[in-house]
């Protein structure tokens, strides 16, 4: 269960070239995968910046610092970069496209790219797809990565060293009247998986929440190819400081992700922007959550 | 006594109308499930202490049962569908090493799930169709668990007299495992909402192996309480947070 407390922009806006965001949140992690012990905890404050350069170019960067882990790996106790990364968003009519590069997180480096494609006002498909390796970039030394600094094809961090191709195939209908959504989606994940996910939205006014289920391959190490659990996306109060190029907040968004099989490798993504969530789409289209009233 | 003396200062301190909570994370009444749904949009987060008269026979430390904590995060995403997540902390030894110390080192989860095919109406009573513990890992799982599995058809009608509001609850009830079948059958119950305090409600309720009382009372808008006797000697309490999301 990942408790997620991060800083979310405005997506409904376009913001304004040159402006620089500083944003602060917090991650809460805690797994409860121990039939003999309550929880294992993990806490970071994940600091990050945007700089929308002009023109729908951003660069972005967040870096983890644990305060708390009680029971995850070592690894997950130093202070790392995690994204850092330039961002381009192209719309060409009702064809959307974001081209990312860099370092993203889940310790994929890379390039991807997302398309969104509003057909109607109901009905919206999706692709995503990328080409990552691994890297880790951290303060110290842990028994799980020695060394600070990994960038390789070959050396395993999380899921596998080698370069790898993934990519999603989604479709979004939109219920106008209840601000509800569903969402099925499939394809080939970073554990080399397939698997394939229903998603049911039920967006409010500050808060989106979900039930999901999933169906994917088992992999080695991996005792159900079946999962589900919820979600809860909360948008928090907007506290901020700005003058006309630079934005200091606190975190704007709440997520709250329970797996109820939380085997941690199955149907995993990275992200490409340290806020994205699953309220708010990685493109900037009017459609759906899009067209919700933002702060 | 002293117990009594607690309910009822419950029940005086009771300010708004509320909808009770079970100790699952739902709507009901105290150990008995009713057809109210709560308002659309709220979700609800909780902790309940519970006695252990009310705990599944299943859940036993050294072949003895426990008092616990159940706490519990619900939603009412449309008015017909109420979900939750809920556990009951488990007292266990240390790792489960019978040399070890005891305490509450595991967890019993469960998921709850109510749908409601028909809403009442003024000649009809609403119909919610629900079960608790309705998804887990069954008899494969580690603790081949299933406590709180139980299924459900339950009725509820309304009747306003003299500007008060009295509620008839009626149920049946099926439960998985053996040892919770003393809370099979039809079950139900009555609740009373007083005309100069609407926002608590009064419950008296037959569970299958005996009655119970209790008191609901919902706080400066945010905060429900209830206080509940099971047989009417055995106390159980809890405290929720409900907050509208629309």
């Amino acid at each position: 269960m990942s408790l997620v407390v991060s800083s979310l922009t405005a997506t409904a806006q376009v913001p304004e070239a040159g402006q620089v965001e500083v944003f602060a949140g917090a991650e809460l992690n805690y797994a409860d995968i121990n039939y003999v012990r309550l929880y294992d905890v993990l806490i970071n404050l994940t600091p990050g910046m945007k700089w929308h350069i002009g023109n729908d170019w951003m660069l972005s960067a967040q870096a983890y610092i644990p305060v708390v882990n009680d029971g995850y790996m070592e690894k997950n106790s130093l202070v790392r970069l995690t994204n850092l990364a330039l961002a381009k968003q192209l719309h060409f009519e009702d064809h959307h496209f974001k081209v990312t590069g860099g370092f993203f997180g889940f310790n994929r480096y890379g390039i991807d790219v997302r398309w969104m494609y509003p057909i109607t006002s109901w009905l919206m498909v999706n692709a995503q797809a990328g080409y990552t390796g691994s890297w880790w970039l951290a303060a110290g030394d842990a028994k799980e990565i020695r060394g600070s600094w990994v960038l390789s094809e070959t050396k395993a961090v999380d899921f596998g060293g080698i370069n790898k191709f993934t990519g999603v195939l989604g479709a979004n209908v939109w219920l106008e009247p209840w601000d509800t959504e569903f969402r099925l989606s499939g394809g080939r994940y970073l554990n080399d998986d397939w698997g394939v996910q229903f998603e049911v939205f039920r967006h409010f006014r500050h808060c989106s929440v979900s039930a999901y289920a999933q169906l994917h391959e088992r992999k080695e190490g991996v005792k159900y190819k079946e999962a589900g659990g919820f979600k809860v996306i909360m948008l928090l109060p907007d506290w901020n400081w700005k003058n006309r190029k630079f934005t200091a907040r606190l975190a704007h968004d709440f997520r709250l992700t329970y797996n109820a099989q939380a085997d941690g490798v199955s149907m995993k993504m990275y992200t490409t922007d340290p806020e994205e969530n699953e309220r708010t789409y990685p493109v900037r289209v009017s459609w759906g959550t899009g067209h919700l009233e933002r702060r | 006594m002293k117990k009594l003396i607690i309910l009822t200062l419950v029940l005086l301190v009771g300010l708004a109308t509320g909808q009770a909570q079970q100790h699952v994370g739902t709507q009901g009444l105290i150990h008995v499930p009713s057809a109210e749904m709560d308002t659309v949009g709220v979700a609800r987060i909780g902790a309940h202490y519970v006695d252990k008269h009310m705990i599944p026979d299943g859940l036993k430390c050294d072949n003895e049962k426990f008092n616990s904590m159940t706490n519990y995060v619900g939603i009412t995403p449309f008015s017909w569908i109420e979900l939750s997540y809920g556990y009951t902390l488990w007292k266990l030894h240390y790792n489960r090493d019978l040399q070890q110390k005891t305490g509450f080192y595991s967890k019993d989860r469960y998921f709850s799930l109510r749908l409601r095919p028909l809403a009442e109406g003024k000649y009809w009573p609403a119909i919610v169709v629900g079960g608790n513990d309705v998804w887990g890992s069954g008899d494969d799982g580690q603790s081949g668990s299933n406590f709180y599995r139980n299924f459900y058809v339950a009725a509820s009608k309304h009747l306003e007299l003299g500007g008060n509001l009295i509620g008839g609850h009626l149920a049946y009830r099926k439960w998985k495992r053996d040892y919770n079948e003393k809370w099979n059958g039809v079950v139900g119950g009555v609740t009373f909402q007083p005309y100069f305090y609407r926002k608590l409600r009064v419950i008296g309720e037959y569970d299958g192996d005996g009655i119970n009382a209790g008191v609901d009372c919902e706080l400066f808008r945010y905060f429900l309480l209830q206080a509940s006797l099971q047989q009417g000697k055995y106390f159980s309490a809890g405290l929720c947070l409900r907050f509208e999301l629309l």
